[in-house]
């Protein structure tokens, strides 16, 4: 059996309607998460669809002039340039031979959407993105690619009009058509089993960047770095250092405005235990459980909740947690641009900014960073913070 | 400022009605829409009105997903308007309850007011059962625990997805009495009610055994209660057509007006009219 507790965390709060459905989802995994066929097409599919490996990349100008290695694990190079790509391949793949024909998903920075109506597409699967109206006005660009591969995308007005309200619709939508329908979920995060079936589907990241530092640097790295959204690409990436115990794992939340002013998202530092979208995690929330606003300039990060198995991690001490805010996040685009010629996305801006801050204490050591995805997405928004009219 | 003299137990309630031959009319409102002390005085009406069997109050949350637009829109309003758990308790206990009371909440809000002290508030507010939207039978364990050392019913919910062998499993422990959800879908108004209906009213009220099945989510009005309740089902919980004149400023007379109409639906009249 999969697990459906990390520690005290996790579970499956969701109204009984959806348990059914849960439990469907959960028995397609279970049978055919070690299929040989399933897995064969799946490696096939990201090789040849999505381009795995993805590279290991020495970050020579920055190893420079910050003073410790950094390597990039190349998530911007996954196919549609964000590691989401894994997870909705994967998924679309078990939901297929579930027979099922459409999916629906949420959306925060575009990213999960367009890589959804991406799988769709590829299986010959209808698709439905849920996103809300704040995200649509800041994510322009991947609105219409969703819509250019054949996606419906439906706006979301309710509430915050941000990524909570679009996966609550989504549920609310998928209650309605369990029949043909696959909700695809898009981080390692939600009711069981999507936080334990969005972690296998991402680490990948995590088996590869181990190959590949052994390979490149005949040596495991001191500090793994990647930001924490929902918590896919992180958890996909540590899920391969996990029991190298010397290995330090760091999680870098959506400082946003500072932890001070409020308008954040980082779960750890002004979070507790709670309960929102079917997990018992660490949440943001007042006092008498109401859900916080967030604020992050990347949308991918601006969430009030955070994956349970990192809580867990948190607890054990396994993992360590830490945020970035805008304006070392937006730095950190910059200087990896100027740099180094890569725009890191917004969010994976958050683990960069991580490392340059904490360049002193990692001076001579070997460290990679997950670059989740790329910027391309983001230059408006950066644009606009930099007073540039485009 | 409690004025609660002890709760009406649900079953007693439930075994008047039947010893009558009416339906239970349940009425929800969600506490704080518009504001705290409106809803006060409106739950205060609709229990005064003669016409409502149960009343079902919502505790909000800001993040409810089992609802749909109607009840989404209430819960921001009340929530705009100061709404919080310690008011709810202070609203409930404030009640001349001369009907039970039962609450409609989502899970984070029991849990950070804390399992026992919400249980414990409700036995002290008069509150006579529990119904958490997002808590499935598996995680419900505690809760039901707490509910049972407090004398509050906690009334499970079950859908037409809900297998033969889970509605059995789930239902060994109804008490107060039994939510049947009608549709797959969210709470909101629709125009006619699902097919299936009476087939998953009668498999609801096997595996019920004696407790009492209430059908909720899209009764709107008169017709859909009078189908529910001529369909078997001892109870017939209605929502958003009420919250929906709640939010268009509609006078207490007009509410009234059409709760007792909801009433009416559930007596026998319409056998009594084929008799004669
Ligand atoms: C590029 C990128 N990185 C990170 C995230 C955050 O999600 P997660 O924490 O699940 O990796 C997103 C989410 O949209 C994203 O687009």
């Amino acid at each position: 059996m999969i697990e459906s507790r990390y520690g005290e965390y996790g579970g499956t709060y969701v109204p009984e309607m959806l348990v059914p459905a849960l439990q469907d989802v959960a028995a397609g995994y279970e049978k055919y998460r070690n299929d040989p066929g399933f897995r064969a097409e799946l490696d096939d599919y990201l090789k040849q669809f999505v381009g795995r490996p993805t590279p290991l990349t020495l970050s020579r100008n920055m190893s420079r002039k910050y003073g410790f290695k950094l390597y990039l694990k190349r998530e911007d190079q996954a196919f549609t340039g964000a590691h989401k790509i894994n997870n909705t391949i994967g998924q679309a793949l078990l939901a297929k031979r579930m027979g099922k024909t459409r999916l629906i998903a949420e959306t925060g920075a575009g990213q999960h959407g367009v890589a959804t109506a991406t799988a769709a597409r590829a299986l010959g699967m209808d698709c439905t993105i849920f996103m809300g109206e704040v995200d649509i006005e800041r994510q322009k660009m991947n609105v219409f690619r969703m819509r250019l591969l054949g996606a419906e995308v439906v706006a979301v007005k309710n509430g915050t009009r941000t990524l909570k309200d679009a996966i609550s619709e989504a549920m609310r939508s998928w209650v309605t058509c369990l029949d043909d329908t696959h909700y695809l979920f898009g981080t390692a995060y939600g009711p069981h089993p999507f936080p334990a079936m969005v972690k296998d589907f991402q680490s990948v990241i995590g088996r590869e960047a181990r190959a590949q530092i052994l390979e490149q640097e005949g040596d495991l790295p001191a500090c793994v770095v990647a930001c924490v959204g929902g918590g896919s690409n992180a958890i996909g990436i540590f899920s391969g250092f996990l029991k190298d115990e010397a290995v330090r794992l760091v999680g870098v939340e959506a400082g946003g405005c500072g932890i001070d002013s409020g308008k954040h998202a980082a779960r750890f530092q002004g979070g507790s235990k709670g309960v929102l979208h079917g997990s018992y995690t660490y949440v943001l929330q007042d006092k008498y459980g109401q859900i916080s606003d967030t604020h992050s300039v990347s949308a991918g990060l601006d969430y009030a909740a955070v994956g349970p198995e990192h809580s867990m991690l948190r607890d054990i001490g396994r993992a360590e947690y830490s945020y970035a805010t805008d304006d070392e996040a937006l730095h950190a685009f910059r200087e990896l641009g100027m740099v180094e010629g890569i725009l890191p996305a917004l969010e994976s801006s958050h683990a960069v900014a991580w490392a340059i801050k904490n360049a002193e204490e990692l001076k001579g050591k070997t460290v990679i960073v997950n670059l989740s995805g790329r910027g391309d997405k983001d230059v408006y928004t950066v644009a606009k913070h930099m007073g540039v009219d485009i | 400022m409690m004025i609660s003299k002890g709760h009406l137990r649900l079953s007693e309630q439930f075994d008047r009605l039947r010893s009558r031959g009416e339906g239970a009319l349940i009425a929800y409102i969600t506490l704080g829409d518009p504001t705290p002390a409106e809803s006060l005085a409106i739950a205060q009406t609709l229990i005064d009105s003669g016409s409502v069997d149960v009343l079902e109050l919502g505790v909000p949350f800001s993040d409810p997903i089992a609802d749909g637009p109607v009840i989404q829109a209430a819960v921001d309003r009340a929530l705009k308007a100061g709404m919080n758990t310690d008011l709810a308790f202070d609203i409930a206990g404030a009640l001349d309850k001369k009907v039970p009371v039962v609450y409609l909440t989502y899970y984070n809000i029991v849990l950070q007011y804390g399992i026992e002290r919400f249980t414990e508030s409700c036995r002290a507010a008069g509150v006579s059962g529990l119904i958490v939207a997002d808590l499935p039978f598996e995680e419900s364990l505690e809760l039901r625990a707490a509910c049972k050392l407090c004398d509050v019913d906690y009334i499970h919910v079950v859908t037409p997805n809900t297998g033969p062998e889970r509605m059995r499993k789930i239902l060994a422990d109804a008490s107060g009495f039994v939510y049947l959800v009608s549709t797959m879908g969210v709470t909101g108004k629709r125009k006619t009610l699902s097919d299936s209906l009476g087939e998953f009213i009668r498999r609801g009220r096997e595996a019920a055994r004696q407790a009492p099945v209430a059908v909720g989510f899209g009764i709107s009005g008169p017709d859909h209660v009078g189908e529910v309740v001529g369909m078997g089902a001892d109870g017939a919980i209605v929502g958003s057509a009420i919250v929906d004149l709640i939010r268009d400023g509609t006078s207490a007379e007009e509410i009234l007006a059409f709760v007792k109409t909801l009433k009416q639906a559930t007596r026998p009249i319409s056998a009594a009219v084929n008799k004669t």
